[in-house]
């Protein structure tokens, strides 16, 4: 099943006074159900101008988006809120969690926003929290724990309420290599045993080969596109030719890691 | 760009922020301007009836609105330079030597000081008129106090408040100059820990509030006149204890409740409100403090004016007494008197004249005036009368309020002596039921019963014997009756001559200038409280702005963010509303013990109109302040 179609997009930022920047161009593409996929490119390349189109954060120039068979230009207002935090969860590279609540309630938070039982609320949290390891760290607040547990966190809410897709913009970006392996293994196992939907947007190729399925992205249009096979360590080199043909991107040494 | 480019940046970039208090300060120049123009009023320094007071009243008020705004200033200063110490920090980072910097902070803080000056001088310029023209109609003044604003005042409004800005700019120096400004830079990115609090501390803070109030409710007069002070400072230290220890042990207390607590608002709202508690109960308490305050002063006000000029009618029930103590002489001037009156068309009287005799009893060194108790019902016939007689051995004393002791309203046994008789009486209590228009001298009544009365009348010396003549008017306030009053107090001096419509002004007037002059005073410091209300919203908009973002982006809507900016910026304004009405309650309480009777519902009174004033500056505040979030939200879709 189709979980996420984008079509044509196209992104124009218009600040006044100055140039346009097209930063996004004519890009089309297609998630299927309990699909992992990444979108890589250079910085500046459009990835995260893609991802707010795709959260519904911002709104495109020209294309159109359906996301769990509803076409999002078609929603307003607070029917967009609404639909944000009901078929969409989150990561973000600041892992945007709130500082007033603690680990435990920051996971919940979507439930709590949409009015669940506080007994639904109570055994989804503990699931998630076993899940991802945070049963721990449950009553501490987010200053208290690590980087890679806030970024669990923030992953334990993108999932709690079961939506359609997770996106994710540059969530090993803030992490060391050891959070940021922990980080893509729970994206991967939610995506094999949960059958989550993951788009996730990252310049990092380490974290890019956890993913099945690879688009990239350059000057904001389609540049090309490939299928992990059996090894990661395999894709983890194929990874880093077609950022050598891109130019500008990161291959840096990151082989260290394995 | 230049220094002074970047300084003007900064100023501009915080403009807001700054708004409120620049408003505030200007609003303390105004009315201290107003304040002086009449103090220095070349006509107002003789001549006008009741002026010296005014001007007396004016003058203290001024010095105390002129120190209340420094210590404003300081602290809302000290608070501006604080919040924005990271800028600082940057721009040292970014190369500006510390003289730059001095040069800066002085000059900006210099300008906001001008500005808050010129503005407050322009609407003192432009209220002057209003502001004596209302001063004349409380004055009661025929014509209208003449425009004043000469060099004296706008020098000395320029002089204080030019100093004080002067004092504060060299504070704010301080501020910024005494700490290390690249590790405040650094500081400013750590998180801030949730707060705890001691269970404690908030125990304490509400048992000082127990027995704060318990002793404002002592039923003692004495008691609570001693309580005034203990009791201010009590009750202040147990709200600074309160305002944090308690309301985090509230909060506490529904952060547990899951049932309560797992829901949208409360989630989002209680939690805000534990992790802002460290930065805004000391505003909070000082606000609370001073709303206390203002609504105890004005409240108090409001209760004597009530009071007195009720009292002014009740102890002056006649619209008209003569008192003299020889018969032949109360026939001469009672004719005289009617004549004056039918002169200025009062002929719709009814006329009295009797004879009463002074005499001793032993609980009362003044001496009472004994009147027949027959006579006493008629004349107050139509009011109630208080206490009935059942047995010959039986009186009534009637004591004014104001010469109120303990001992005058409890039944007791008494000796009355006339001449060398001695009768001993039953006395029972009553107040403020005077029988005829009661003065320093005719402070104190005696009824007797008839019998009682025409046996010792006879027996009393003729030096102890009093003409009294009544005039009763229905209208007793007419323009006619003051023309006639006028007129009379030209002939007969006070203590001969009293009239209701006399005493009932001149209560109006002085109690009204007193009304007028504090008023002016509470709004000062009504404008300081909001606009540390309104600094604390702003210096946190920058987290707030974050805040809401990240919410926005989990997919808060719009209406819920609408709706809680609305419950924690009203949780703001008006936990310290409440806290300083309940306050003030109290203090009402304890002042009716004082006066004898209840003045709560004056204070409500007063209170509910400060709560429509409040109300209104919090929903200005409001609207500025979500308008200002919004700035930076999400992109519009
Ligand atoms: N709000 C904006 N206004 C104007 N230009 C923008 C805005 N956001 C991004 N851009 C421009 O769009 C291009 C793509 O940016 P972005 O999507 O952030 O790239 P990436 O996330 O791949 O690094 C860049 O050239 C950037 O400068
Ligand atoms: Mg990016």
């Amino acid at each position: 099943m189709l979980v996420l179609e984008a079509h044509g997009l196209t992104k124009i930022y218009d600040s006044r006074g100055k140039v346009k920047t097209r930063a996004l161009d004519n890009f089309s593409f297609q998630v299927h159900e309990g699909e992992f996929i990444g979108i890589m490119g250079p910085s500046g390349s459009g990835k995260t101008t893609l991802l707010n189109l795709l959260a519904t954060i911002d709104r495109p120039t020209s294309g159109t988006i359906r996301l769990d068979g509803v076409d999002t230009s078609q929603l307003k207002g607070d029917q967009l809120a609404l639909f944000r935090r009901r078929r969409l969860g989150f990561v973000f590279q600041d892992y945007n969690l709130i500082d007033s609540l603690t680990i435990g309630e920051n996971i919940i938070l979507p439930l709590v926003l949409d009015r669940l039982p506080l007994k639904e609320i109570k055994a989804r949290q503990a699931d998630v929290a076993a899940i991802l390891g945070l049963s721990d760290l449950l009553q501490k607040y987010p200053y208290e724990v690590s980087g890679g547990q806030q970024q669990r966190t923030a992953a334990a809410r993108a999932i709690i309420h079961k939506p359609a897709i997770v996106l994710a913009d540059e969530p090993t970006g803030n992490l060391d290599s050891r959070a940021a392996r922990q980080l893509m293994e729970t994206f991967t196992q939610l995506n094999a045993a949960a059958e989550t939907t993951i788009t996730m947007v990252t310049h990092d190729p380490f974290a890019a080969s956890f993913c099945r399925r690879i688009l990239f992205i350059r000057d904001g249009r389609f540049y090309s596109e490939i299928q992990r096979g059996e090894s990661r360590q395999a894709f983890f080199q194929q990874i880093l030719d077609v950022l050598s043909l891109i130019g500008g991107g990161n291959n840096d040494s990151m082989g260290h890691r394995f | 760009m230049t220094l002074w480019g970047i300084a003007f940046k900064n100023f501009w970039q915080n403009r807001r922020r700054y708004m409120a208090y620049v408003a505030s300060a200007a609003f303390s120049v105004m009315i201290y301007f107003l304040y002086t123009a009449l103090v220095l009023h070349p006509q107002l320094q003789e001549g006008y009836r009741g002026a010296i007071e005014a001007v007396q009243g004016m003058k203290a008020a001024s010095v105390v609105i002129a120190v209340f705004t420094l210590l404003f200033l300081l602290y809302s200063n000290s608070a501006f330079f604080r919040s924005r110490m990271k800028e600082f920090g940057m721009l040292s980072l970014l190369g500006v030597s510390k003289r730059q910097l001095i040069r800066i902070i002085l000059w900006e803080s210099l300008c906001i000081g001008s500005l808050a000056m010129v503005i407050g001088l322009a609407l003192g310029l432009l209220f002057v008129k209003l502001f004596f023209m209302g001063v004349s109609v409380l004055m009661g003044l025929s014509e209208q106090i003449p425009f004043y604003a000469g060099r004296p005042v706008w020098i000395q409004t320029i002089a204080v408040f030019g100093a004080f800005f002067i004092v504060v700019s060299l504070a704010s120096l301080r501020t910024v100059l005494s700490k290390n400004i690249i590790e405040l830079v650094r500081a400013a990115g750590q998180p801030k820990e949730t707060p705890h609090f001691s269970r404690w501390k908030a125990i304490l803070g509400l048992l000082l509030l127990v027995v704060g109030y318990g002793w404002a409710c002592a039923p003692n007069p004495m008691l609570v006149v001693l309580g005034a002070i203990p009791v201010t400072f009590i009750v202040s230290i147990g709200t600074y204890l309160l305002m944090r220890e308690g309301s985090m042990a509230g909060l506490d207390f529904l952060h547990r409740r899951e049932w309560f607590f797992y829901r949208q608002a409360p989630f989002l709202t209680v939690s805000q409100l534990i992790h802002k508690i460290q930065e805004n109960y000391r505003v909070l308490t000082a606000v609370a403090i001073l709303v206390a305050v203002i609504l105890t002063a004005i409240g108090t006000i409001a209760s004597l004016f009530v009071v007195y000029v009720r009292d002014a009618v009740k102890t002056t029930p006649h619209a008209i007494q003569l008192v003299l103590s020889e018969p032949g002489e109360l026939d001469l001037a009672a004719n005289r008197i009617t004549q004056v009156l039918a002169e200025n068309n009062v002929t719709d009287f009814h006329y009295t004249q009797m004879t009463f005799f002074r005499a001793e009893i032993d609980g009362n060194s003044r001496g009472v005036t004994v009147i027949p108790y027959s006579l006493y019902q008629s004349i107050r016939a139509g009011r109630n009368v208080p206490v009935t007689l059942s047995d010959k051995n039986e009186a009534v004393l009637i004591t004014m309020y104001a010469f109120l002791t303990e001992g005058d309203t409890v039944q007791r046994e008494e000796v009355l002596k006339v001449g060398t008789r001695q009768v001993p009486l039953q006395v029972h209590p009553a107040i403020n039921a005077q029988p005829v228009n009661a003065d320093r001298y005719l402070s104190y009544f005696l009824c007797v019963p008839d019998a009682l009365f025409e046996e010792l009348i006879i027996q009393a010396s003729k030096e102890s014997l009093l003409y009294i003549a009544i005039w009763d008017v229905v209208d007793w306030n007419s323009k006619e009756m003051w023309m006639a009053v006028t007129q009379l107090r030209e002939l007969y001096p006070e203590y001969e001559f009293t009239a209701t419509a006399e005493n009932y002004r001149s209560s109006l007037l002085e109690l009204g200038m007193l009304f007028f002059i504090g008023f002016f005073v509470s709004l000062v410091f009504l404008a300081a409280c909001c606009s540390l209300l309104y600094f604390r919203l702003f210096t946190e908009i920058d987290d707030n702005r974050r805040y809401y973002l990240q919410l926005e982006k989990v997919g808060v809507s719009d209406r819920e963010l609408k709706k809680l900016t609305w419950h924690q910026s009203l949780i703001l304004f008006f936990t310290p509303f409440i806290a300083g009405l309940i306050h003030s309650t109290f203090a009402m309480q304890a002042l009716g013990t004082l006066l004898n009777r209840t003045v709560l519902q004056f204070g409500w009174a007063v209170a509910l109109g400060y709560l429509v004033l409040y109300g209104a500056f919090y929903l200005v505040m409001y609207a500025i302040y979500w308008r200002s979030l919004r700035v930076t939200r999400l992109a519009e879709i």
